[in-house]
């Protein structure tokens, strides 16, 4: 079975890990609220704190479970 | 009180004349997008008011549709999310101001395409790989078991301390490995952070058009080699907001 290639259906956090550090930056013209960015990032899941993070890996191999 | 009306940023495009997309703008309700046009390059944009953006799931997807929209008919240098600027003359006046800069990003994107690849352990074989790759991860895996959820905390940073290290070691393979089989079909390759713990690899391949056929089939022969465990999102064409970086200047 072959892979499929699309962007339909493409995830929030294939978006975002585009959109919100790539691409031309006009540092005057910047009207995005750091807030929504972290609380975008949680919901993708795309950045977190280092002891989170620990606590995830050792969540991600089983027995442990985060609180 | 009634906020100023703004032009939302979308991306430049390779255009010399005014026209509309068939897109919806960004904020409630939408406006038309059409294009500010300075010389052969255009700003594609929105009315919006001047305000803060926040980049909530349907203005993300907002934004990358409308870009999507434009990458469908011309080649795109795509904006970061939430830049608004004043008016229209402040739109030219980016435009001119950068003239050259924007002329050589729109060259060097003409008729290539950005396609993304992530590859993500797939649970079972996350913990068994994992752990299979490191005794002591085994160990303490085994003594948490035993340890009283109370004091397990220390003993789980410890555990998730190696097993990042270990992911981490597998990452820099996976990365190897990708380059040597897909780099060549591609003109430029982005590595990215991984999304998530059981992420091995996440990245963007810039192909010549003419070549995405052939490229294809370069990852599926990848696919099929190295599928097993493991699960795999390609994706594409994205407008390449992996192979631009550029601060614009206004004066």
């Amino acid at each position: 079975m072959a892979i499929e290639k699309s962007t339909d259906g493409a995830s929030l956090a294939a978006v975002i890990d585009r959109i919100l550090e790539k691409g031309v930056v006009i540092d005057a013209y910047v009207r995005v609220s750091l807030v929504g960015i972290e609380l975008l990032a949680v919901e993708a899941r795309v950045v977190v704190a280092s002891v989170e993070t620990w606590l995830k890996y050792a969540s991600a191999v089983g027995l442990t479970k985060i609180a | 009180m009634e906020k100023a009306l703004g032009k939302y940023l979308y991306c430049v495009i390779d255009c010399g004349e005014e026209k509309q997309f068939e897109a919806i703008g960004m904020g409630e309700p939408g406006g038309i997008v059409y294009t500010i046009v300075y010389q052969d390059i255009a700003m594609v944009t929105s009315d919006v008011p001047d305000e803060i953006y926040d980049p909530i799931r349907k203005n993300a997807f907002c934004h990358e549709k409308v870009v999507a929209e434009a990458l469908r008919t011309h080649t795109v240098v795509p904006m970061q999310f939430g830049m608004v600027a004043p008016g229209r003359e402040d739109v030219i006046r980016i435009l001119a101001e950068n003239y050259a800069e924007l002329r050589r990003c729109l060259t060097k994107l003409a008729n290539k395409v950005e396609l993304g690849l992530t590859v993500s352990w797939n649970k079972e074989n996350f913990s068994e790989e994992i752990c299979r790759s490191s005794p002591e991860i085994e160990r303490l895996r085994q003594e948490l078991a035993r340890t009283d959820p109370d004091l397990a905390y220390p003993l789980q940073i410890r555990l998730g301390q190696l097993v990042e290290s270990v992911v981490e070691q597998k990452r820099t393979l996976w990365k190897e490995l990708i380059f040597r089989e897909l780099a060549p079909g591609a003109i430029e390759v982005k590595v990215n952070d991984p999304i998530g713990e059981r992420m091995v690899f996440n990245g963007s391949f810039l192909v010549d058009k003419a070549r995405e056929g052939a490229f294809d089939q370069l990852v599926n022969r990848f696919y099929l080699t190295y599928r097993q465990g493991f699960d795999y999102k390609y994706s594409g064409p994205w407008p390449p907001y992996n192979f631009v970086d550029v601060k614009l200047k206004m004066e």
